[in-house]
């Protein structure tokens, strides 16, 4: 029986010893590879957390409703579960869009990415209650977001640019607040479109999702003589100073570009402006290369324009105009818009408010409140209040002339409206490789109404695949139309 | 002067435990009661169910009182931990199965009240178990014949897979856990009464002795036995785990070193020639080795336990409140997985430190008898308790291959509950000393 006391004593202790082992490795799992096993794409309960979540609500700044999260139905571990309704397509990319399947979760743009730990209640918790909630598996619902959007005027915009490609941004001046920001195409998730998966929409060559307000790069072309005229400005060159051959036309590779309006023999500097005609600003920028180095940068065209809790896109100009071959042709192109310099509507949105403002920089918001849940007051964020001036009051001043005679005598007469003092430019840049003159360009329109309220409303507007700096200027005119109407 | 008559005061006993045996068991079985109550209650209150629905807790409540007052009755120097750590796991268990398959909890609860009767019943038999140890054939033989049976009628309750039960109407059984029961006696029977032999009848090849055939040869059936469930029945389990239970009960019987590496090189041998012939084998293998790129296929159930188990992290989700449906058949397979899940890493420690304690009882028992053949059942039944516990805890964490055996007295099933009862039953008889 020795024997056998020996020979179970160590059979015991190999017992006890793969006991611990088990343990130990309980331990590693359940403690340090945790984290690395939760964040698997496979894990359908994170998907089943998250559709726990009563995600926050998005209202427009008059309080209607533009996303929300409502119940639907339960998981298969018997959780209720809630999914995201944009009752507003319109605005979905603005909104952004959240979507949660058992192939994961997507928040793509928008408000939903950029406030996304607000909307989850993330960053209202202590550390303290969300132990707690955590360990009581409290409901959690997250905070509201309320945009500085107008959902009329959002509507009116979708409607003006429909059934075309393209973006509008409406900004309030002297506020920055957004009015309206529209993306086309775009997605709208209540209709048919909406049993697009995750990465069906993420992988549609429309890019539904993409919004070109914010993130699309575009060529400027005509819409760049805002900035040269600028520079123009800044170097003393007047409004009337006559120009010699105003209408000639400028050869890009195999394309030539033309006034988008046709002009008489002779011309002053404020109506080729005002016709978006290329030659004067082709040669201003041989003459004015540093003045419109300068003026390309104080707009803020080669940095992401800044709005407030957003991730913004920038164009580029990967070499300065100095850098480059000081010739007529080379920089030619690049003061007419269809060289280096690309830029985003954003952009160009923060160079006319920049006008409108007098001069001064207009800092951009698209969320000014939020709101915890449960309850009835909004808490307001802090908003950039910096307004540095860009150019000076006098030079914003004549850019404003000679904007008000593109409306009234020049290719955005079109914008112009009754009872209404419309100040715009429009123009179309070269853009694309096909070599339909009607399809491979865009038409810009960049203006600013003053609306009743004592505030002014600055818009862009691109029109993609269309080379019909009319069709802008009418769009623009509808919006600016729309937000004179709605400040009253 | 006279002398003071006043009796001394009574010394304190040092020596006097402040609690009997059944005070003991009755403290811990109240125990027990008290954490299958909460684990219910707090299931009822997460499902808003009616406090009807916690009969299953009264048929436990019933069969661990039972269970004491007979055992109390029949075997009063018992040892007192045994009975309530399987009343402990068994009622968690109950409480698992009506959380994570409500439909199966019934039967469940059905085989508890069998169980604790067979488990009473096999102490109700004479004590002395020279009836198990003198028919030792007859429990081979007959667990041969069920196996055959198996092979020849076998079916599976859900319609597909591995045919491993018998059934009459709509209950079934599994007999390789009687089997294993028979496994378990007749080797303590032969070893008791050959092991001796083993060790000196034998020859010598080199620096090796090796016993002679005619005493090697049951054992080496019983070894064969383990490679007809592997090939016919496709039971990875229950061939690894027959042939642990083999290894390790000639290991205690006769101390040898030899059987242990011999048995572990032909389990290395008959392990290599199973991994290129059955794809149950290769694939078990390969998910253990790798399961990440297989996540939506094969090891989804591997990979989903240890979502579960990180889900869980220490303190649990608490009862109805995790995910573990997600991992298919987790009331059985699984079940370790989903106590990770709901009770967290407390509680897989717990239920690793009962199953341990349950093994480390029933060796110690062993080496408390006289008699060999008792010793080597106490060891057998220790033994395979601890490595099916093993293979499973193992199995589920990716510690090991996976298996398909039950987590004993947790996981659903019928004829492993019975068999256990039926094993912690003789355990039980065992540790009794009068």
């Amino acid at each position: 029986m020795m024997g056998m006391t020996r020979s179970t004593n160590r059979l015991t202790a190999g017992v006890l010893i793969a006991f611990l082992a088990v343990a130990v490795s309980l331990t590693y799992w359940s403690v340090f590879a945790a984290d690395g096993l939760l964040g698997r794409a496979d894990n359908p309960r994170a998907v089943e957390f998250e559709q726990m979540l009563r995600r926050g609500a998005m209202y427009d700044r008059a309080g209607k409703l533009l996303a929300q999260t409502v119940d639907a139905g339960r998981s298969a571990s018997g959780k209720q579960l809630a999914r995201r309704v944009y009752p507003e397509p319109s605005t979905l990319t603005v909104t952004g869009y959240y979507s949660l399947t058992q192939g994961g979760k997507l928040v793509h743009g928008g408000v939903e990415e950029a406030f996304d730990a607000t909307l989850r209640g993330d960053d209202t918790l202590t550390p303290g209650e969300r132990i707690g909630d955590d360990l009581l598996h409290t409901p959690r619902a997250g905070n509201d977001v309320r945009l500085t959007l107008d959902l009329s005027l959002q509507n009116a915009a979708a409607g003006a640019l429909r059934p075309y490609s393209g973006a509008i941004i409406a900004v309030d001046i002297p506020t920055g607040a957004i009015r309206a920001m529209v993306s086309a195409p775009s997605y709208d998730p209540n209709t048919g479109e909406g049993n697009l998966s995750a990465a069906q929409l993420l992988a549609d060559p429309s890019a539904l999702l993409f919004n070109r307000a914010i993130q699309g790069v575009y060529q400027p072309g005509g819409a760049l003589e805002t900035v040269v005229l600028s520079a123009l400005l800044t170097d003393r060159v007047t409004l009337d100073s006559p120009l010699p051959i105003p209408t000639a036309p400028l050869q890009i590779g195999k394309f030539i570009l033309d006034c988008a309006t046709a002009l008489p023999g002779t011309a002053t500097l404020q109506l080729a402006y005002a016709d978006a005609c290329p030659a004067a600003f082709a040669s201003a920028a041989y003459d004015h290369r540093d003045s419109l180095q300068a003026a390309i940068e104080a707009f803020g065209l080669l940095k992401p324009p800044s709005l407030a809790h957003f991730k913004t896109q920038t164009g580029s100009l990967p070499l300065p105009l100095n850098a480059l071959p000081a010739t007529h042709d080379e920089l030619g192109v690049q003061g007419v818009g269809q060289g280096l310099l690309t830029v985003t509507p954003l952009q160009m949105v923060a160079v006319v408010a920049a006008i409108a403002n007098h001069g001064n920089a207009v800092p951009m918001t698209l969320v000014d409140a939020t709101r915890a849940p449960g309850m009835t007051t909004w808490q307001p964020i802090s908003q950039p209040a910096d307004q540095p001036a860009i150019i000076s009051s006098t030079i914003a001043s004549s850019l404003r002339l000679a904007l008000r005679a593109a409306v009234t005598d020049g290719a955005a007469h079109i914008a112009d409206q009754p009872d209404m003092t419309v100040y715009g430019h429009a123009s179309y840049a070269l853009s694309g490789l096909g070599s339909d003159p009607r399809t491979n360009g865009l038409s810009w329109f960049i203006g600013f109404v003053d609306t009743p309220n004592g505030s002014t409303t600055a818009i862009v507007v691109v029109v993609e695949n269309t080379r019909n700096p009319t069709l802008a200027a009418q769009i623009g005119g509808t919006v600016l139309y729309a937000a004179s109407r709605m400040a009253k | 002067m006279t002398l003071d008559s006043t009796p001394a005061p009574a010394l304190y006993d040092f020596d006097e435990p402040l609690l009997s045996d059944a005070a003991r068991e009755r403290l811990l079985l109240g125990l027990a009661g008290l954490f299958v109550t909460v684990s219910y209650l707090a299931l009822l209150l997460v499902r808003g169910d009616s406090p009807f629905a916690a009969w299953p807790l009264i048929v436990w409540i019933g069969c661990a009182v039972s269970g004491h007052i007979a055992l109390e009755k029949r075997l009063p120097g018992r040892d007192p931990f045994i009975f309530p750590i399987v009343m402990l796991l068994c009622g968690w268990g109950i409480a698992l199965i009506d959380r994570l398959n409500p439909p199966f909890m019934p039967r469940q609860a059905l085989w508890l009240i069998v169980s604790i009767a067979a488990m009473i019943g096999i102490t109700r038999l004479p004590r002395h178990l020279r009836w198990l140890s003198r028919y030792r054939y007859l429990w081979l033989f007959g667990g041969l014949a069920l196996l055959m049976a198996t092979i020849a009628f076998g079916r599976n309750p859900a319609g597909v897979g591995p045919r491993l039960w018998l059934g009459i109407g709509e209950v079934y059984f599994q007999p390789s856990e009687l089997l294993k029961m028979a496994l378990i006696a007749f080797l303590a029977s032969y070893l008791a009464d050959n092991r001796d032999l083993l060790d000196t009848h034998g020859f010598q090849i080199g620096r090796l002795r090796l016993p002679a055939l005619r005493y090697l040869g049951p054992l080496l059936v019983m070894w064969s036995i383990s490679a007809i469930i592997l090939v016919w029945q496709r039971d990875l389990g229950m061939a690894t785990l027959y042939f642990a239970i083999f290894l390790a009960m000639l290991y205690v019987a006769t101390g040898r070193s030899l059987y242990v590496v011999g048995g572990l090189v032909l389990l290395l041998i008959g392990g290599s020639i199973a991994y290129f012939g059955f794809d149950v084998v290769r694939e078990r293998v390969t998910i253990w080795l790798n399961p990440w790129p297989y996540s939506n296929g094969d090891s989804y159930q591997v990979v989903q336990s240890l979502i579960g188990i990180a889900n869980g992290s220490v303190f649990g989700q608490g009862i109805g409140q995790g995910s573990p449906t997600y991992i298919p058949v987790v009331h059985s397979d699984f079940v370790f997985a989903a106590i990770g899940e709901e009770w967290g890493l407390l509680g897989t420690l717990v239920v690793i430190g009962c199953l341990a304690i349950l093994a480390q009882r029933a060796m110690r028992l062993a080496i408390g008898q006289a008699d060999p053949f008792r010793a080597l059942l106490a060891a057998g039944i220790g033994i395979t308790l601890a490595i099916q516990s093993l293979l499973i805890m193992g199995g589920t964490i990716k510690l090991i291959p996976l298996t398909g055996v039950t987590l004993p007295f947790m996981s659903y099933g019928g004829s492993s509950l019975l068999v256990n009862f039926i094993m912690v039953g003789f355990l039980i008889v065992v540790s009794d000393p009068r």
